[in-house]
C-alpha cells in the first residue's frame, strides 16, 4: 500500500478590506483605464495589480506598500497620495480617497530629470481631485486584472 | 477573447512575460513580508537597521516595492536578523497566485527561532499534532475521519484520499458501526450529501464497505 494522499483544495476568496476605482468624466472618458492599457509596460502592469491585490487587504493606509503620503510641491497638502510602480521606468499613479475604505485613481504618469508625462500631470491630478470632491465625476471599480 | 485569456496565452507563449509575472508579484510581495515582520515586532527602521548592520535608508528601500533588487544573501541576512527560516521554492503558477491571494500584510507573522517549539523540541510537536487532530477530526469508521475541513480516507485500493468539504461536515452522520449490520444503500444515500468529488468518494468507499459486508459485489444503478 502506497503512502499516497490526494488533496483537492477549494480556491480562498479574496478577502479585500478596499475598494478602488478609477476616475471617470461624466463624459465617459476613461483615464486611468487608457493609461492602463496604452501607456505603461506589461512589466509595469503586473506590479500595479500586485501592489492593489496587496494594498487592498492592508486596513490602514498608511501601511501601504509603495505608497508616498506626504506629497511635496504642487500637491501638498492636497490628501493626494502617490504608488510608486516600479517598471521598465518608475510609473507613478495618483489618487485620493473618496468614503469609507475607498479609494480612487486620478491620474498616471512618469516622471524622470524634472519632466514629467505627460507634462500636466500633477495639474490635471488636481482638477480631477476638484470634480471627485464636487461629485462631479464617475467611478469604476479597479479589480486586479491577473487575479486568473 | 477576454483579457484574462489574453494573459493566459501570453504567460503560455511567451518567457519574458512570464518573467515580467513572477517578478511583479515578488517586487510586491518580499518588501510587505519584511514590513509586516517588522512591524510584528515593533521595531522602527532605525532600530532594525542596528540589528542588521545595515543603513536605515536601505531598510526603507527593501520595504518599498520594486526598489531593490533582492539577491539570496540579502533574504538570508534579514531572516537572519528577524529570527525566522527562509524558503525560496520553485512552484506552479497557480501555488504562486494562491499564495499572493491569501497573502496579508496585516496578518503576516513567523514564529521566530526562541518561541519555535516545533524546531527546538520536535517530539513535543507529535504529541501535539495528535492532540489537535483528536480535537478536531471525529473518526467515524476504522478508516473514515471526518474534520472540519476534510475527510480522511484510508485503505481504499492502493490509496488514501483526503477530501475536503465545507460547512457539509454535520450533515454526515455514518448510520452504522463497522461491526453493525450495513443499512440499505438508500439509507446511505440519504445522510451523503457531501457535493461533487466528495460525494462520489465517500459514496464509493461506503457501497463496497456495505458490499463487502454483505458478501456482494458493487453494483452501480443509475445513481
Amino acid at each position: 500500500m502506497t503512502n499516497h494522499k490526494k488533496v483537492i483544495l477549494l480556491p480562498t476568496p479574496v478577502v479585500s478590506l478596499w475598494s478602488f476605482f478609477d476616475f471617470v468624466y461624466l463624459s465617459g472618458g476613461k483615464p486611468i483605464q487608457d493609461w492602463y492599457h496604452k501607456e505603461i509596460s506589461d512589466r509595469a502592469r503586473f506590479s500595479f495589480n500586485a501592489l492593489l491585490k496587496n494594498n487592498q487587504k492592508i486596513n490602514n493606509h498608511l501601511e501601504w506598500s509603495g505608497v508616498d503620503k506626504q506629497m511635496q510641491g504642487e500637491l501638498k497638502g492636497q490628501q493626494v497620495w502617490q504608488w510608486r510602480i516600479s517598471g521598465e521606468v518608475q510609473y507613478r499613479i495618483l489618487g485620493a480617497f473618496a468614503g469609507l475604505k475607498r479609494a480612487v485613481f486620478l491620474m498616471g504618469y512618469y516622471h524622470k530629470g524634472g519632466v514629467y508625462t505627460p507634462p500636466n500631470a500633477l495639474k490635471t491630478a488636481l482638477e480631477r481631485k476638484k470634480l471627485l470632491d464636487q461629485g462631479a465625476c464617475k467611478l469604476d471599480e479597479r479589480q486586479a486584472e491577473d487575479n486568473l | 477573447m477576454s483579457d484574462r485569456q489574453k494573459i493566459i496565452s501570453r504567460l503560455i507563449a511567451d518567457r519574458n512575460y512570464r518573467a515580467d509575472y513572477i517578478r511583479a508579484k515578488l517586487e510586491v510581495l518580499i518588501p510587505s513580508q519584511l514590513r509586516a515582520l517588522r512591524l510584528r515586532q515593533d521595531k522602527t527602521q532605525p532600530e532594525l537597521a542596528q540589528m542588521a548592520d545595515m543603513k536605515q535608508s536601505r531598510i526603507s528601500a527593501m520595504e518599498t516595492p520594486g526598489k531593490v533588487n533582492f539577491n539570496l544573501d540579502t533574504l538570508v541576512r534579514m531572516a537572519a536578523t528577524h529570527n525566522t527560516g527562509l524558503m525560496v521554492k520553485f512552484v506552479p503558477f497557480s501555488e504562486m497566485l494562491n499564495w499572493e491571494n491569501d497573502y496579508s500584510q496585516d496578518v503576516f507573522n513567523v514564529t521566530q527561532l526562541a518561541h519555535d517549539i516545533d524546531f527546538l523540541q520536535p517530539a513535543a510537536r507529535t504529541v501535539r499534532r495528535r492532540a489537535r487532530r483528536n480535537r478536531t477530526s471525529r473518526r467515524v469508521s476504522s478508516s473514515i475521519r471526518i474534520s472540519p475541513t476534510s475527510i480522511v480516507t484510508s485503505g481504499v485500493g492502493a490509496g488514501t484520499y483526503m477530501i475536503p468539504v465545507q460547512r457539509e461536515r454535520t450533515q454526515i452522520k455514518l448510520p452504522f458501526e463497522p461491526s453493525e449490520q450495513p443499512p440499505a444503500q438508500a439509507q446511505i444515500a440519504k445522510v451523503i450529501t457531501l457535493s461533487g468529488r466528495g460525494r462520489s468518494v465517500l459514496n464509493d468507499l461506503l457501497f463496497r464497505k456495505t458490499a463487502a459486508a454483505a458478501g456482494a459485489g458493487v453494483s452501480y444503478g443509475n445513481q
